[in-house]
C-alpha cells in the first residue's frame, strides 16, 4: 500500500508545511484519498496528526532560533481555539458549499495581494500597536541570510485577532488546516516579517489541531497503521524545512506561497460549485 | 542562532523559549522513535495481528510488552498529540512565574478552550 514514492510525498508535505507555516494537509489528504484509496474521514484524522507533526518538529527549531514569536502565538491562539470551537458547533447549521466559495474568493484576493508584494524582503515603517507594546510582543530574530538581527514591531492587533478567529471558524467548519489564513493574517494585518509569520503559524497550528485530534483518536478515526508512516515522513521533511528556512530569502517564501494559495482557492471553488 | 539577551527580562524569556524548544525537540524524538520502532516491528509481524487497534491504556501496555507494532505506533501518536497541550502549559507557567498575569491567563484560557472542545466533541458525537 505504502510505496517509497508516497513516503517521499509525506516528506515533501513536511518540508513545504514547515517553510510556509501550513499543516501539509493539502498534500496529505489528496495522497491518502486518491493514491492510497482511504476513506475521507480517516484521511482527515491522518491530516490532523500530520499538522501536529509538522508543527512540533519545525517549531522546536523556530522557537529556539527566536523566529517564531511565542508570546504572539499565545495571544493569537486564544482566537484560533475559540474560533475552531465556534466553527465546529456551527458546522451542522451552515451550508459548507457556499462557505467554500467565499473562502476561495478570499484566497484569490490574498494571492493577488501577496503577488503584489512578492519582492518585499522585510516590512518597513510598522508602527507599534499599544496593546502589543503592553504585552511585549515586539521582538527580534537573527536572520542568517541577511547576517543581521531583524527588529520588528507588531501592529494590527485587533484585525489580526479577528482574522485568527475567522481562521479558527473556517478550520472548524471546512475541516481544513487554517495555517494559510494564519500566515496571511500575520503578514497582511499585523505586518510581521514573512519568516516570523510562517514560523509562528507553525507553532500555532499544532494547538488548533490538538483539540480535535484527541476527539478523533478517542473515536477510532486515527488509524495508527496509516498515520505512522505519514508522521515519520512529516518529521523528516519538517526538520529539513526548518533547517533550510534560515538560508533562503523571505521573498522566496512569499513567491512560493502565491501558487499554493491559488491551488487551494481553485480546490475550494470546485468543492463549492460541484459539492 | 539566537541573539544575546539585552536585559534580564529578555534573558528570562530566551530561557523560556529554550525550555519550550527543548521540550518539543525531545517530544518529537520520542514520538518518532516509537513510531519508527512500530514500523520496524511491523516488518516481522504475522498476518494475524494486522487489525488489532489498541486505544485503552491497558491494551497499549500489553501491546508494548508483546512487542506489537500498533501499540508502539499508537503510543508514538499519543505522545505527539500531547505535545501542543503541554507546550501551552509550559508557556503559561513561564509567564505566571515572571508575573506576566495577562499572557499567563491567556495561555490558561487556551488550555481551557482545548479541554472544552474535546469535551463538547465527545458530547456531540459520543
Amino acid at each position: 500500500m505504502l510505496t517509497l514514492l508516497t513516503f517521499l510525498a509525506f516528506i515533501l508535505a513536511g518540508f513545504v508545511g514547515s517553510l510556509l507555516g501550513l499543516g501539509g494537509g493539502i498534500i496529505v489528504i489528496p495522497i491518502v484519498t486518491l493514491v492510497l484509496g482511504v476513506d475521507i474521514h480517516m484521511a482527515i484524522g491522518a491530516s490532523i496528526v500530520a499538522v501536529i507533526a509538522t508543527s512540533s518538529a519545525s517549531a522546536s527549531s523556530y522557537v529556539r532560533e527566536g523566529v517564531a514569536n511565542l508570546r504572539l502565538a499565545t495571544y493569537l491562539e486564544l482566537a484560533t481555539t475559540t474560533g475552531a470551537l465556534v466553527g465546529a458547533l456551527m458546522a451542522s447549521h451552515i451550508p459548507s458549499r457556499g462557505l467554500a466559495v467565499l473562502f476561495a474568493l478570499l484566497l484569490l484576493y490574498s494571492a493577488y495581494n501577496m503577488f503584489q508584494r512578492r519582492n518585499m524582503e522585510l516590512p518597513e515603517g510598522v508602527l507599534p500597536h499599544p496593546l502589543a507594546t503592553k504585552l511585549k510582543l515586539h521582538n527580534r530574530y537573527y536572520d542568517r541570510l541577511l547576517s543581521k538581527a531583524v527588529d520588528y514591531n507588531v501592529t494590527g492587533m485587533y484585525a489580526g485577532f479577528g482574522i485568527m478567529e475567522l481562521a479558527g471558524i473556517l478550520s472548524g467548519l471546512l475541516g481544513i488546516g487554517s495555517g494559510m489564513l494564519k500566515v496571511l493574517g500575520m503578514d497582511t494585518a499585523m505586518r510581521l516579517p514573512m519568516k516570523v509569520s510562517t514560523a509562528t503559524s507553525n507553532l500555532m497550528i499544532g494547538v488548533t489541531a490538538a483539540a480535535s485530534a484527541w476527539y478523533y483518536l478517542a473515536h477510532g478515526m486515527i488509524d495508527p497503521r496509516l498515520t505512522a508512516p505519514i508522521a515519520l515522513g512529516i518529521f523528516i521533511g519538517a526538520k529539513i524545512g526548518s533547517a533550510v528556512m534560515g538560508h533562503i530569502p523571505s521573498a522566496w517564501l512569499r513567491k512560493a506561497f502565491v501558487p499554493v494559495l491559488l491551488y487551494v482557492a481553485v480546490t475550494m471553488l470546485w468543492r463549492g460549485l460541484h459539492g | 542562532m539566537s541573539l544575546e539577551p539585552q536585559n534580564p527580562e529578555e534573558a528570562y524569556y530566551r530561557k523560556l523559549e529554550a525550555r519550550v524548544a527543548n521540550f518539543l525537540w525531545v517530544g518529537t524524538i520520542v514520538s518518532a522513535v516509537l513510531i519508527a520502532g512500530g514500523l520496524a516491528l511491523s516488518f516481522f509481524e504475522g498476518p494475524h495481528a494486522k487489525n488489532l487497534s489498541p486505544v485503552s491504556p491497558h491494551d497499549i501496555w500489553f501491546g508494548l510488552r508483546a512487542m506489537h507494532p500498533v501499540a508502539y505506533e499508537t503510543l508514538g501518536i499519543i505522545v505527539l498529540l500531547a505535545l501542543p497541550v503541554v507546550r501551552v502549559a509550559i508557556g503559561s507557567v513561564g509567564f505566571f512565574r515572571r508575573r506576566e498575569v495577562q499572557l499567563g491567563a491567556i495561555a490558561l484560557a487556551v488550555l481551557g478552550v482545548m479541554v472544552v472542545s474535546f469535551a463538547l466533541g465527545a458530547a456531540h458525537h459520543g
